[in-house]
């Protein structure tokens, strides 16, 4: 099939570009100050914009409401676990447990 | 390693040179528990692409090779339904290009972190560049300062092979079996670690405010039908925002002493 051969070396390659010019250009570089305090900001920016469809929009729809949306609901117990514990694992565990859980029991 | 050994002050070369060996060993063993979060999500998500794939008519190998060289989940299930419904190359590189712009800000954020590395080294590193990768060096190099190049690397290498090899599984038995990613809430473990990770991140309420923005102008430009740049709009303008004020608080502050 030379055509999927072509079609993953282009979708590799524009996958690829956007990843590695910004590393080449600026990893050796002294940014002005308000680019540096731009980019301090972009992965609370990045994460929580990754996240919120997830959170809001279970199935194309907003809908907070519970046998819908459990990944909004389970989401809140999960902030402040995080918060508690600064620790990756215990969140993730907790987040699939108490997931697993809701939808056992709703 | 022998303790004793590493200790001694007048260790030849050779016992030094294995003392590197043996560092590297321990910093690529913690590169890979590092990873094991972002394992636990991508071994069954890298399945059902690989289910989706031989579904939608593409072979093994292309599945895996798919994952191999492009390494970009979301953008990676998109092509393939993508392929399903018949779209032509040029559509599904240039949806491709789109989905993964947004890794640009993610390379940009961990570039000036990364200067000890030579330009091979930022070459490679760069092309194992994900969402899930980023969430944890970005937390990592903000709260505790930038790791070894062996255990970055091996946590990179770590997440795209279970990548790799939930596709092979995937695409190899999953047309044989039904599969439900939501068993045992496996569906949730990327979710709880961006959450963890963002928490993380957040030192302070600018921080905080600057996070519900953002979340609130990517889910308004989501709902609005922008399904591939929202997360770029939403982190650029929310960043721009926080920067501003920052910035002018501290032209405030010089100014005021």
């Amino acid at each position: 099939m030379p055509e999927i051969a072509l079609l993953i070396f282009l979708m590799s390659l524009v996958t690829y570009l956007p990843r590695v010019i910004p590393m080449i250009l600026l990893s050796r570089r002294t940014l002005p100050r308000a680019v540096e305090l731009w980019l301090s900001y972009v992965p609370v920016a990045v994460l929580a914009a990754l996240l919120a469809p997830g959170l809001f929009v279970p199935d194309s729809r907003f809908e907070l409401a519970l046998p819908a949306n459990p990944a909004f609901w389970v989401s809140i117990p999960l902030f402040i676990i995080a918060f508690l514990t600064r620790n990756l694992f215990i969140t993730v565990l907790s987040g699939m447990v108490l997931i697993a859980a809701l939808r056992l029991f709703i | 390693m022998d303790f004793k050994r590493a200790n001694e002050t007048s260790a030849s070369s050779e016992e030094a040179a294995a003392g590197v060996k043996g560092e590297q060993r321990n910093q690529a063993l913690i590169g890979m528990i590092r990873a094991v979060p972002i394992m636990l999500g991508y071994l069954p998500i890298g399945f059902a692409f690989g289910v989706l794939a031989v579904t939608n008519g593409l072979s093994i190998y292309s599945a895996v090779a798919m994952s191999v060289f492009v390494f970009a989940g979301s953008s990676q299930l998109i092509s393939v339904g993508m392929i399903g419904a018949g779209a032509g190359i040029a559509a599904i590189t240039m949806t491709v290009f789109l989905v993964n712009l947004r890794h640009m800000l993610m390379s940009a954020y961990l570039a000036p972190y990364l200067k000890l590395f030579s330009p091979l080294q930022l070459a490679l590193f760069s092309y194992e560049v994900t969402d899930e990768s980023f969430a944890v060096h970005s937390a990592y190099f903000r709260c505790g300062g930038i790791p070894p190049a062996a255990q970055l690397f091996a946590l990179n290498v770590s997440a795209q092979l279970s990548w790799v090899i939930g596709t092979l599984l995937g695409a190899w038995i999953g047309g044989r079996l039904s599969f439900d990613i939501a068993t045992y809430g496996i569906d949730y473990a990327l979710p709880a670690m961006f959450i963890a990770l963002l928490v993380m991140q957040i030192d302070g309420l600018r921080r905080a405010y600057i996070a519900l923005l953002s979340a609130a102008i990517g889910l308004t430009l989501y709902l609005a039908g922008m399904s591939q740049l929202y997360i770029i709009v939403a982190t650029v303008v929310a960043a721009a925002v926080g920067a501003a004020v920052e910035y002018r608080n501290e032209k405030k502050g010089v100014e005021a002493t």
